[in-house]
Parts: structure tokens; C-alpha cells; sequence
């Protein structure tokens, strides 16, 4: 009996240690990828409070099946994903975009002279007309290539797709964004 | 670098509120903690083990339960059946009986009765026996014997057959008539 109770104290111990091992791993995986689902979210919903909503319910979800994506690169393809349609849903749903736009035009530009300020303003409004108009599959694209400096291996490691795909998609979303951009000038 | 990334760059630089990590552990503090998947798999593998036990039970159950199930499983070598008797017969005594059968209470075979009547069967005409039962049983065939049923086994000889008698009479020939004198024949 005694030795019974010790195993099943023993195995608590190890349920235990495993479950807090867990959790320190999820810690290093929130400090490390907080960035990238914020900014992922902010290219979609252009608003720092929204995209930190979206981005802490990602965290939320990875967190619920943290045992399956422990490995960093997973979690981080994961994530960015998860965060990517949570935050197109978000926009979907919002039909007070607009408005937005202009607070966050505020709120990003620095504050040097009015004639930048509204010069920056124009231009980065325009930037992200260009950015809305392409398709979903090269906005994610260029987006997470354009975030902590992505290159393509990094890029299709976090899609899961090859990087000959992800590198044609680069090329196309940024021809058609300069086309865009010219349109609009 | 291309522009465009520089300026998206610029765009998308934005870092995440110092609250922002607090009150993502503040939520997921709310949330059961995560179970390693080396539990989970021990769990699932032994809900898997229950699960097949359970099925097994379940076949091995259907299988004794269904009729001729358990003779199938317990019967290596089947011997002769008892097919059901037609009416013909069934009033007919002696019984002959081989070895009783009942399919649904297959696994205790009934012992003969001293009365009863065995037919024992050569192993080599088992076989061509069990035939005919069947036969018998699907009222394809049906046994009559001549001393119970004589109208339908033997039939009485015919005597009243009447040949009628064979009348002979010459055969009436028709004549041929007498050719013209002034034919042709006569020019010749």
C-alpha cells in the first residue's frame, strides 16, 4: 500500500514537473513571438488596441494546445497563421475601417513638420490601399517578409509553403503594389 | 532593400504595448493548463484498449447468441441433421430419428430416447443423406410408401381395354379408259 501511495506521489511529481516545464516554455514562446503577432495583426486591422485583442486571443488558443507546438518554429508558423485569419475575421466583421485608417495615420507618424506629417499621411494611406487591393495569399506575403526582416526561407517556413512559391508571390505582390502606388500618385 | 519593404517596414513597425504580455498571461491563467502530449497519448491509448475489449465482448456475444453461431464456433465435425418430419409421415410411427438438431439450443445435443427409432447411416452415405433431408425439409420431395398409400403408389392394372377388331377388304382400283381408235398410234 505504501509503496503504492509513493508511485502515485511520484507520478503527481512528474505530471507536475511536466505541466511546469510547460509552462516556462510557453513563457519563452510569448516573449519571443509577441512581436510578430502583433504586427500581423496590425497589418490587417491598422489599430494597436484591436491587434493586440486579436493577437492575445491567438496566444490564447496556442496555449490550449501548447503540447502539440512545442517545437519554436512550429509554434511560430502556428501563430502567425492563427493570428493572420483571426485578424481578417476581425476586419471582415468591422464596417468602421475607414475611420480607423485615419486614427492610425495619426498615431504611427512620427511628429515632425505639418507638411510631412501630412505628406506621410497620404502616402501611407495610400500604401495601404495598395496593400488591401491584392489578393490575400501575396498580402501575407509581403507582409511577413516586410516584418522583423523575414527573408523567403523564413517567410515559407512560417506559411508552409515552398520558397520557390514564396518567393514568386514577393515578386508579383510587389509589382503590383508599385503599380498601385503609381496609379495613385 | 526594396522600397516598397522599407516603407511597409516603417508601416508595420510596431511593437506591442508593455501590457500587452501581462494580460496575455492574465488570460491564459484562466485557461486549464496544458497537458503534455506523452498524457494524453497514455490516455488515448488506454481508452483505445477499453474500446477494443469492449467491441470484442460485443462480437463474441452476437456471435454465441446468433443461431448456429455457438455450433459453428464448437462444432468441428457436424453430424447428421434431423430434418422435420412431413405430415405424411409425422403420423406414421416409428420416428426415425438420427440425431435430433435444434439450431437454437445448439450447444446441448439431446440424448436419444429409448424408444426412439436410430437410423444409423454409413459414414460414406452421410453426406448424400443429409441431401435428401434437406430436400425433404424444403417439401421438395416427399417420402410415400405403398403399404400406407396404395391409391397414390400403386395403381390398380387397367383391364378394360377393348381392341377393336381389324376388318380386311380388297382394295377398289379405278380403271383407266379405252384410248380413240383414230389416235395417233394408229398412223404409225
Amino acid at each position: 500500500m505504501h509503496e503504492l501511495v509513493g508511485r502515485l506521489a511520484g507520478s503527481r511529481d512528474v505530471v507536475g514537473g511536466v505541466e511546469q516545464a510547460l509552462e516556462q516554455e510557453f513563457e519563452a514562446r510569448l516573449v519571443e513571438s509577441s512581436t510578430l503577432a502583433v504586427r500581423v495583426a496590425y497589418s490587417v486591422l491598422r489599430r494597436r488596441e484591436d491587434a493586440e485583442d486579436v493577437a492575445q486571443e491567438a496566444f490564447a488558443r496556442a496555449y490550449r494546445s501548447f503540447s502539440q507546438l512545442r517545437d519554436r518554429d512550429r509554434f511560430r508558423s502556428w501563430l502567425a497563421r492563427m493570428t493572420w485569419r483571426l485578424a481578417i475575421n476581425r476586419w471582415r466583421a468591422d464596417r468602421r475601417r475607414s475611420a480607423r485608417e485615419l486614427a492610425h495615420a495619426v498615431s504611427v507618424a512620427p511628429e515632425p513638420t505639418t507638411e510631412q506629417t501630412v505628406d506621410g499621411r497620404r502616402r501611407a494611406a495610400q500604401l495601404w490601399r495598395a496593400i488591401d487591393a491584392l489578393p490575400d495569399k501575396l498580402r501575407i506575403v509581403i507582409v511577413l517578409a516586410s516584418i522583423e526582416g523575414h527573408d523567403v526561407g523564413e517567410v515559407a517556413a512560417l506559411l508552409g509553403v515552398p520558397a520557390g512559391t514564396v518567393k514568386s508571390r514577393l515578386f508579383l505582390a510587389r509589382q503590383r503594389l508599385k503599380e498601385q502606388l503609381q496609379w495613385t500618385r | 532593400m526594396d522600397p516598397i519593404d522599407r516603407e511597409l517596414a516603417s508601416l508595420l513597425s510596431v511593437e506591442p504595448s508593455p501590457e500587452f504580455r501581462a494580460r496575455v498571461r492574465e488570460r491564459i491563467a484562466l485557461e486549464p493548463a496544458p497537458r503534455s502530449w506523452y498524457l494524453q497519448w497514455r490516455v488515448a491509448a488506454a481508452a483505445a484498449a477499453a474500446l477494443s475489449v469492449a467491441v470484442a465482448v460485443v462480437v463474441i456475444a452476437l456471435v454465441v447468441g446468433r443461431p448456429g453461431g455457438a455450433d459453428s464456433l464448437r462444432r468441428a465435425n457436424p453430424v447428421a441433421v434431423d430434418p422435420p418430419r412431413p405430415p405424411a409421415l409425422a403420423a406414421a410411427e416409428p420416428r426415425a430419428t438420427v440425431t435430433p438438431h435444434t439450431p437454437d439450443r445448439a450447444v446441448r445435443r439431446r440424448a436419444p430416447r429409448v424408444n426412439d427409432v436410430q437410423v444409423l447411416v454409413a459414414p460414406d452415405e452421410v453426406r448424400a443423406f443429409r441431401q435428401l433431408a434437406a430436400i425433404v425439409q424444403r417439401g421438395r420431395a416427399q417420402f410415400v410408401f405403398a403399404d400406407e398409400h396404395e391409391s397414390v403408389a400403386v395403381q390398380e392394372p387397367i383391364w378394360d381395354i377393348v381392341v377393336a377388331p381389324i376388318a380386311v377388304a380388297p382394295l377398289e382400283v379405278a380403271t383407266n379408259q379405252e384410248p380413240a381408235v383414230d389416235a395417233e398410234g394408229d398412223q404409225q
